[in-house]
């Protein structure tokens, strides 16, 4: 698969403050890539370059071999982004927000209610924006983010305030979406959703990208290679799986019968998370 | 249809149904229209020093008494005369103060004071002062002496001194027409500086500027809320003349005072919306900023000190109510429209440029 964002050396300042400094990644076409870190760490600044909101201050980026400053016309039709908000007109019915979004693209306006019941929407499209549930306009914010059927969509804390079941119909629409080719580029701060969706993960810290892999790779990398075994007396033992003697006693226990329950504790993206990004500074 | 004018008439029609459901917007459109109206019911354009009054009159046959009395009474003294059938009639006119004065004539009476009669002529008095009763009142012993060929003891000679040429608008074109002309500023004022800015603030405020700009860019945005506020002028300001029957006698001159002005103040009203964080901050603080847009209209052929009218001259609604007073006068009021068009063509250049900078600003 060929690359279809490219960042080379990105920097974003507002002043003194360094907001992205000099970040490079790829992302390949169909791809799920997270971005990661703490609140400030650069990535919806990323994301607003990525998507010509802001101007870079040096550096390049392309999407699909445009550059997101000089050919921004020609990048603006084949991406979109579902906001942190639900910037929805809310004076509006669900269809009235849809079928305008869909006439700024120049498409037909059934793409609208085809969104809808994709969304599973229809029955509440012509009811006011303002009538809708938390997780009906966060839906209403992606069917209109996929009006354009864009090439690379960009979702900025997308599952934020959503319930588990509505947070795990947009993960599995997510998936549905790259398989059928869209690119995905997503921020979150839940690292367990970051896991099962992406093929890699970018953590920045401070607008520098510190760890870019995927995520069993970090993992792997950053985690611990340990096991917890629960034996037949009810007695907790940890193997260390890099030493042979450990695996020696492994190896007894389990002729003898006596492992009860075996536990990997490669530990997960929340703990990398915690030693690549450090702790939050909560002030 | 070209994509950009068709992004921006999407947007457009997008406003028109969504920003008037919002009450704030509401209030800005109908709030100059019906100061309008209220003061083209309450002022007249007629010069207070036109008297009007009612003559009830009931003569027995025909007499030259009302020809006589309307000939004698200065020249801004208008009589009406009112025939009533007898005397009842005449007084309960009076009493009812549908007439200021009556009068009872008998019958022959013209004849009988030509051939010195001294025939009974009833004159009714109102209960109450009235000024045209008592220029009736004060003609009558002079008529009566004509009508009986007697010589007035003294000439009289009255003369009317010149009228000095009026330093107030009020006096030239009468306060109605000038109070509508200000509504109509107040109407330009209102939907530039409160209205079309709120429904620009409130694409910041809920951020659906953001999904906007995904999908056209800043300065469409910007011209679809331009072209909404024009809509809402025109849309006003027919609806104001047909509500106040306001007379136009330059058509040509009122429609470029209007669009030139109202697209000025748009581009400084849409240079707010960038300004305040949210809506109800605008909304706040339009009382304040409503003053620059207005004043300088009142302050137009007021007699106010030299300096004040010509700087007022050089803002923007001072121009355009200078452009709006020359078109629905009967004659010219003040010259200079050509300099009033290039005093608004170039505060609308200084706003909208300021307003691309303002946008540029905010994408980098």
């Amino acid at each position: 698969m060929s690359d279809i964002v490219i960042v080379e050396d990105l920097v974003k300042h507002y002043g003194a403050v360094h907001a992205v400094d000099g970040i490079s990644f790829a992302v390949a076409e169909g791809e799920i890539f997270g971005l990661l870190g703490h609140n400030g760490a650069g990535k919806t600044t990323t994301i607003r370059m990525l998507t010509g909101r802001t101007r870079p201050s040096a550096g390049r980026a392309s999407i699909a071999g445009f550059d997101v400053v000089a050919d921004l016309d020609q990048i603006k039709p084949i991406i979109n982004l579902v906001f942190e908000d639900a910037n929805l007109y809310e004076r509006l019915t669900g269809r009235d927000n849809l079928a305008m979004f869909a006439r700024l693209y120049g498409v037909p306006v059934s793409r609208a209610d085809e969104l809808l019941e994709m969304l599973d929407l229809t029955e509440a499209a012509k009811r006011r924006v303002k009538t809708y549930s938390t997780g009906m306009k966060q839906r209403l914010v992606i069917a209109r983010a996929l009006i354009n059927s864009p090439k690379v969509l960009f979702l900025d804390e997308p599952t934020r305030g959503l319930d588990p079941a509505s947070a795990r119909e947009l993960r599995e629409l997510i998936v549905k979406l790259a398989a059928g080719g869209t690119t995905v580029v997503l921020t979150t701060h839940y690292m367990n959703e970051a896991d099962e969706l992406c093929d890699r993960v970018a953590f920045l810290k401070e607008g520098k990208i510190v760890a870019l892999d995927s995520p069993q790779e970090l993992k792997l990398k950053y985690g611990r290679r340990a096991a917890k075994v629960l034996l037949d007396n009810r007695e907790e033992r940890e193997i260390d799986l890099t030493s042979p003697a450990d695996a020696q006693t492994l190896s007894n226990w389990m002729s003898q019968g006596r492992v009860m329950t075996l536990h990997s504790e490669e530990g997960t993206l929340e703990d990398v998370f915690i030693n690549i990004a450090g702790p939050a500074h909560i002030r | 249809m070209n994509p950009s004018l068709n992004r921006i008439f999407t947007l457009f029609t997008k406003d028109l149904k969504d920003a008037i459901r919002d009450a704030r917007v509401l209030v800005a459109l109908i709030v100059p229209l019906g100061i309008g109206v209220f003061y083209n019911y309450t002022f007249d354009d007629t010069s207070i020093t036109e008297i009007k009054g009612t003559v009830a009159i009931s003569a027995a046959d025909a007499t030259q008494l009302p020809d006589l009395i309307k000939a004698a009474v200065p020249s801004n003294v208008h009589l009406t005369f009112e025939s009533q059938p007898d005397q009842a009639a005449v007084e309960k006119a009076v009493g009812n103060e549908d007439a200021d004065v009556g009068i009872v004539v008998p019958a022959g009476f013209d004849q009988a004071v030509s051939q010195g009669g001294q025939p009974e002529l009833g004159v009714i008095r109102s209960p109450k002062p009235s000024v045209p009763g008592d220029y009736v009142l004060a003609t009558l012993e002079p008529v009566l002496r004509q009508m009986a060929g007697q010589e007035f003891p003294v000439a009289i000679n009255v003369t009317q001194a010149a009228e000095q040429p009026s330093e107030t608008i009020f006096d030239k074109i009468g306060i109605r027409t000038w109070s509508l002309s200000l509504s109509i500023v107040m109407m330009l004022a209102l939907v530039s500086a409160l209205a079309i800015p709120i429904v620009l603030a409130e694409e910041f405020e809920k951020k659906t500027i953001d999904a906007l700009v995904l999908a056209m860019p800043y300065h469409e945005v910007v011209l679809a809320k331009a072209l909404l506020g024009m809509f809402y002028i025109l849309v006003m300001v027919v609806i104001f003349i047909n509500l106040t029957t306001l007379e136009i006698h330059r058509w040509g001159l009122f429609v470029l005072a209007v669009a030139l002005t109202g697209f000025t103040l748009l581009g400084f009203g849409l240079l707010l919306a960038g300004t305040f964080k949210n809506a109800n901050q605008l909304n706040t603080w339009s009382g304040v900023f409503l003053l620059p847009f207005l004043a300088p209209a009142v302050v137009i052929g007021q007699p106010v000190p030299e300096l004040l009218r010509e700087s007022a001259a050089l803002l923007p609604s001072g121009a355009g109510m200078k452009l709006l007073l020359n078109s629905v006068a009967t004659e010219q009021l003040f010259s200079g429209n050509v300099r009033s068009v290039l005093v608004l063509v170039a505060w609308a250049a200084v706003a909208y440029l300021l307003l691309l900078w303002q946008l540029k600003r905010r994408q980098a």
